[in-house]
């Protein structure tokens, strides 16, 4: 399903300030599998889940997602990927706040074409439990509500992959715990999800199948 | 990738950040209201100044004294008709009538169909009469009398801009209201058939007569667009001045909102919008904001020249002289409001789209945060 090979990621190479924020990295990760990737800030984490999301481009290796590699995707490419194949929870929900519930789960839809638009963002609204609140505005929900708002435009386009950067870093533990729940009902549906994160709450769950530590940059 | 959706969404976005695209708008269409208004006012006289001129006989000769403009005799009248080519010779009575008790100057005009007792009169005029209760007939106070002239009737103000401030008498009355000699003129007025000898009788009267003014029509015609040019030039500098200022207010206003607008777009291309994508939704809404504050300008202007005739502007123009009840004939040039249309709607839509071009470009995650 994604196949990481070989990759590295500097920023500012061959300048002073220069990082290695990833070190030959290699992963092979199969088809309804559920990742957790550990590891403190600045480990690494969350540019391994921006790269296997094509936001941005390794120096080196490769990320082979559906025998397509998707490291080097021009522009035009990269967003079809995106688009079609990645669902992305961020940490900090990147909602359009001024605009409704619906309007920010349909937003993926806009650039796709032959889509029934209004059934599939129903769909992901009642599979995210906030289809009550879809006339509500972004800016007045609780952040709970924005995480599944955030959830719902993640599963519009009925991506394979859902990835989620530190889902539980704006979430007591009430909404952390519902969060857990709704991933594991995702894997149900056969979804293949990656979870960067460095929240003890999903320590030893039972439906994660693998954990992998990130150190300065190198899986251990 | 232009579809329903797409749209509706351009929309939406526009309508989140309706208050940054007010003030844009509102700038746009005052800079596009002003551009047109001058546009509109400047055409207009100048088309009715070219087709009061399209009435005139060809060639215009004139005295002159001391570099300045006097009366000519009938003297020249009997030897320039000798000459070939030309088929009549008039001599015109025209000049201006200062009228003390309103510090104003009326513009005087002899008519042979004139009755010798009347006047017609331009619809500023006939404002100034009533107001000094000449409301049936006028008085014109020369050096050594007092010529009463009835008025006749007044030229309508649709008839044409420059009719505003004239009064047409009788030939011999004019003489008389202006100081004239029976024997003398303002000016002759030179009828020639071919068109193709006027530059050549033109030449020839000049060089029988080098101490006397030659005008042919093409040379008032052009002389009229060049006033024209020069205030085009004038107003040029305050176009430019006025587009400068309305850009700097404008990148400014995009400093403002840059800030929103990074995360928006950071947002839409980490949920699959590409750069076209993003280019393409910039366009729709800016071209929603410049082509519907470039019509309303250009609607805006049109009403405010043409239907209110121009209040405060046409001063700018006409200079308050006499008083300007008058109105402008509706004339539009395509050209130059294209023009407008190219010199504002390009340069707002370059200014918005270039810097949410750079942003998405930009890397996703920086322009998240």
């Amino acid at each position: 399903m994604i196949k990481v090979t070989n990759l590295y990621k500097i920023f500012n190479q061959n300048k002073p300030n220069h990082f290695e924020a990833l070190k030959n990295i290699n992963l092979d990760i199969k088809q309804n599998e559920l990742v957790l990737l550990k590891g403190i800030s600045g480990s690494g984490k969350s540019t391994m889940l921006s790269i296997i999301a094509s936001f941005s481009h390794p120096t080196s290796g490769s990320v082979v997602c559906d025998g397509k590699n998707i490291a080097k995707l021009p522009d035009k490419h990269a967003s079809s990927f995106r688009s079609k194949s990645i669902g992305f929870i961020f940490q900090s929900f990147n909602l359009i706040e001024e605009l409704t519930v619906e309007d920010n789960v349909k937003v993926p839809l806009t650039v796709c074409e032959d889509k029934d638009i209004s059934k599939q963002t129903k769909t992901a609204m009642k599979q995210a439990n906030i289809y009550h609140k879809k006339e509500q505005k972004i800016k007045n929900l609780s952040g709970g509500e924005k995480q599944r708002v955030a959830i719902a435009r993640a599963l519009v386009n009925n991506p394979n992959i859902i990835l989620a950067d530190e889902p539980t870093a704006n979430l007591d533990t009430a909404n952390s715990l519902v969060f857990i729940e709704t991933i594991k009902e995702l894997k149900k549906l056969g979804k293949t999800i990656i979870i960067a994160t460095h929240d003890s709450i999903f320590d030893n769950l039972s439906f994660v199948d693998r954990y992998l530590d990130i150190i300065d940059g190198t899986i251990k | 990738m232009l579809n329903k959706e797409f749209l509706n969404f351009a929309v939406l976005m526009l309508n989140k950040d309706k208050s940054n695209h007010i003030f844009s708008a509102v700038l746009f269409m005052f800079i596009v209201f002003i551009l047109s208004a001058v546009l509109f006012i400047s055409n207009s006289i100048q088309n009715d100044m070219l087709l009061t001129l399209d009435s005139q006989a060809q060639i215009i000769v004139k005295n002159q004294k001391a570099g300045k403009h006097t009366q000519i005799t009938d003297e020249y009248l009997d030897e320039i008709i000798q000459i070939n080519g030309i088929e009549n010779i008039e001599g015109k009575i025209e000049g201006y009538y200062y009228f003390a008790q309103d510090d104003r100057y009326f513009h005087i005009f002899g008519n042979d169909d004139t009755p010798f007792d009347k006047v017609t009169i331009g619809e500023g005029v006939k404002d100034i009469l009533d107001k000094f209760y000449y409301k049936e007939y006028f008085n014109f106070i020369t050096d050594d009398k007092i010529l009463k002239v009835f008025i006749d009737k007044t030229i309508p103000k649709e008839a044409n801009i420059i009719s505003n401030d004239i009064m047409i008498l009788n030939t011999q009355k004019a003489s008389m209201v202006l100081g004239l000699d029976e024997n003398e003129y303002s000016y002759l007025q030179i009828t020639i058939p071919k068109d193709s000898e006027i530059d050549f009788i033109a030449n020839k009267i000049k060089f029988i007569y080098p101490h006397l003014k030659i005008e042919t029509k093409e040379q008032l015609q052009s002389n009229i667009k060049h006033l024209f040019y020069y205030k085009g030039g004038l107003f040029m500098i305050l176009y430019i001045v006025v587009l400068l200022s309305f850009f700097i207010l404008l990148k400014n206003q995009i400093d403002n909102t840059i800030g929103t607008s990074r995360k928006d777009i950071a947002i839409l291309r980490a949920i699959g919008y590409s750069i076209n994508n993003i280019i393409l939704l910039k366009f729709i809404q800016n071209i929603i904001i410049s082509l519907g504050s470039y019509t309303i300008g250009v609607v805006g202007a049109y009403i405010y020249v043409f239907k209110l005739d121009a209040p405060l502007l046409k001063y700018l123009f006409l200079g308050s002289e006499i008083s300007n009840n008058i109105s402008f004939t509706p004339t539009i040039n395509f050209e130059i409001l294209f023009l407008i249309f190219i010199f504002t709607i390009i340069p707002f839509l370059s200014a918005v789209i270039l810097p949410s071009w750079k942003i998405a470009i930009s890397d996703i995650n920086e322009a998240m945060r």
